[in-house]
């Protein structure tokens, strides 16, 4: 599904990523962890084609085939969801425009029809009702005035109607309340399936305990330094960052 | 200047001219205090980015012609068609003058029309060009509100002109509205031919009335507009006033609330979309001479191609005015690097108890916004106009009058989409 290999990337000439390999399989979720500034969230932005970030070196394959010059909208209509660490308000475009015309790229992408009135409104309430969301929301500005789980609930909204290949959630879970968090992992957990793969930016361990990993890895200074299965993010938990910090420059 | 100079004997002569009717005393006043402070010009602080000399010199050409003084002509009824999508009762008003038609066929509960050849003006402020207006004024409308009708269909006011009647449109209204009473007003000027039009707005606000006012600025690619819109709110009045300026080659707007009784609610806004070498220049003052009162300027503009546009917008809060709050917005999108804004903001304060904001900013389009869009699919120039869309609907969202929002929004989305495309040619 995804590989990226030997990524290095710069930002106004400053490198973050120096050497980053990662290979995800369909059906797989994996956990990408780090202390604050060790490049993940860069990664995530990355993958879907922020262009304030400059490739360097490396690629990254999605499907097979090296996506690196890719326009981020021709990655989101093939199937690269990315849900932000800050969603942007964006008072004036209504949330429902936003969600229809998303969902329609990536229909005309795969030769679909343009979903009807009714049949938007019917999909998009009864995914609002599985993320615990009102259905009010649809006619306010793009997360204008959310609160922050609210702009959170309203990115896996945006996920599940999407139905992505490939779901990179960055820092999905800050500031998050309790109930938050759980519908936020209820919605993912509901996307798992075969055909997906879901990539998971944490600072903490806390959201793993609802959303269960294949993989752990942890970044630090811009490179994989450790990869593990899901103990590795207890390990982490209990041991702080310090000491692979530590590894990593040795 | 040279050309200036015949223009104060060409007006002194027109106005001893004029019809000895309700307003020839008034303009007589408005020509002796216009000819004891001049015109301005581009060395005066209040019209420095706006040179009006070629206004002056359509002016002067219209005067020496002799065609001053004008009888009102039926009206050519076709020119509705142009507003057809504006739900309000039309008065035409036609190269500066209230066409009789119109007016005999608009009858409304509530609402008392008359002429000012015999009603007479209201009281003229100081203005420059409203002096102008006056000296110069043949007829104008004078409307009197006496019922609550502010969730009734506006009275809109459309102004035209023809170029072959007179190369200058010199108009009024004075609405006056009674105690408790409100009323919807919805001002469009649209395409005409003539070169240059001179429009004075007077609006009388009485205690705990409420005036909804929108201006529709639309005139033709190579028309001048010149407008004063003068607002005297009383106690506990709500004036709530939204302009927009889709066309137009040089257009300066004066808005001017003068607030002399306590517990008003002003509100101005307006949107600017400007491309080629438009210049539109917005002047807004407000006055606090008591408090407590609130007052807001909000605009906001887009601009393509060579375009200008000027915001200056001034609060004065004179001594004693405590308990004034005053806000002031100005922000812009520029969609080329050869437009250019002055967002001028001004506060003069001179009471202790007052609350006063003001924030303007300058600018291309919100990079990470841009980046959301494109991440749910939606190409990097359909982002883009979706943006600078919503950027222009946070105005049109304050349209304060019933049923004519959805209008006005699909004119400025064409609008938009119409700059958008001359950015990319760029």
């Amino acid at each position: 599904m995804l590989a990226v290999n030997n990524l290095h990337a710069t930002i106004n000439d400053e490198p973050i990523l120096r050497g980053v390999s990662l290979a995800v399989q369909a059906g797989e979720v994996h956990a990408i962890m780090g202390p604050n500034g060790s490049g993940k969230s860069t990664l995530a932005k990355i993958i879907a084609g922020n262009d304030a970030y400059t490739v360097t070196d490396g690629e990254i394959h999605y499907q097979g085939r090296d996506i690196v010059d890719d326009e981020p909208e021709e990655r989101a209509r093939n199937g690269i969801f990315l849900g932000f660490q800050y969603p942007v308000e964006i008072p004036g475009v209504n949330n429902a425009y936003l969600l229809k015309a998303a969902l329609n790229a990536r229909r005309k992408q795969r030769g679909e029809p343009e979903i009807d009135a009714f049949e938007f409104l019917k999909l998009a309430r009864e995914k609002m009702a599985a993320l615990g969301m009102d259905p009010k929301f649809l006619n306010r500005g793009v997360n204008e005035g959310f609160s922050g789980g609210e702009k959170k609930r309203n990115e896996i909204l945006q996920m599940a109607m999407l139905e992505p290949s490939l779901a990179v959630l960055d820092e999905t879970d800050s500031g998050l309340d309790i109930d938050a968090l759980k519908a936020v992992a209820e919605g993912v957990n509901t996307l798992r399936s075969p055909e997906r793969a879901i990539v998971l930016v944490t600072h903490y361990q806390r959201l793993l305990d609802y959303i269960e990993p294949d993989h752990v890895h942890v970044l630090s200074n811009g490179k994989i330094v450790k990869s593990g299965d899901k103990s590795l993010a207890l390990e982490l938990e209990a041991k702080g960052y310090d000491w692979l910090k530590e590894a990593a420059t040795a | 200047m040279s050309e200036a100079l015949s223009f104060p004997t060409l007006l002194s002569s027109a106005v001893e001219k004029s019809p000895d009717d309700a307003l020839k005393a008034q303009r007589i006043a408005a020509f002796n205090s216009l000819a004891e402070q001049g015109l301005p010009t581009t060395r005066d602080e209040d019209w420095k980015y706006t040179d009006l000399s070629v206004l002056y010199a359509h002016n002067e050409e219209w005067l020496a012609s002799g065609n001053v003084w004008q009888t009102p002509a039926e009206p050519d009824l076709a020119v509705l068609a142009s507003v057809s999508d504006l739900d309000a009762d039309w008065l035409i008003v036609q190269n500066g003058l209230p066409a009789p038609a119109s007016l005999a066929a608009f009858s409304r509960s509530g609402i008392h029309i008359a002429s000012l050849s015999t009603a007479g003006a209201a009281e003229t402020p100081e203005n420059p060009l409203a002096l102008l207006n006056l000296s110069q004024l043949s007829d104008g409308l004078s409307i009197h509100v006496d019922q609550a009708l502010a969730d009734q269909r506006p009275i809109g006011l459309l102004f035209v002109d023809d170029a072959t009647v007179s190369p200058v449109a010199t108009s009024r209204v004075d609405i006056r509205v009674e105690p408790g009473c409100s009323v919807n007003i919805l001002e469009a000027h649209v395409n005409g031919t003539a070169a240059t039009a001179n429009c004075v707005v007077t609006v009388h606000a009485a205690a705990e009335s409420c005036v909804n006012f929108v201006r529709l600025q639309d005139r033709g690619a190579t028309q001048h507009l010149n407008s004063g819109l003068f607002v005297t709110p009383q106690q506990d009045s709500e004036f709530n006033f939204v302009g927009f300026d889709l066309g137009g080659a040089l257009v300066r707007h004066d808005i001017c609330a003068d607030i002399a009784a306590t517990g008003s609610k002003t509100q101005i806004a307006g949107l600017y979309l400007t491309d080629a070498k438009q210049h539109v220049d917005n002047h807004t003052r407000v006055d606090h001479r008591v408090g407590p009162a609130y007052s807001a300027q909000h605009f906001k503009g887009i601009l393509a191609g060579r375009s200008r546009a000027i915001w200056n917008g001034k609060a004065v809060v004179h001594a004693g005015a405590d308990g004034t709050n005053a806000e002031q917005s100005n922000h812009n999108i520029l969609l080329s690097r050869r437009a250019e804004v002055d967002p001028k903001p001004e506060l003069e304060i001179y009471a202790d108890d007052v609350r006063c904001a003001h924030g303007t900013t300058v600018g291309a389009l919100d990079d990470r916004a841009l980046f959301y869009l494109q991440s749910r699919g939606l190409d990097k120039q359909a982002a883009r106009a979706l943006l600078v869309r919503a950027f222009a609907q946070q105005i049109v969202q304050t349209i304060p009058i019933p049923n004519i929002e959805e209008a006005i929004s699909e004119r400025v989305a064409a609008r938009v989409d119409a700059l958008i495309a001359d950015a990319f040619d760029d």
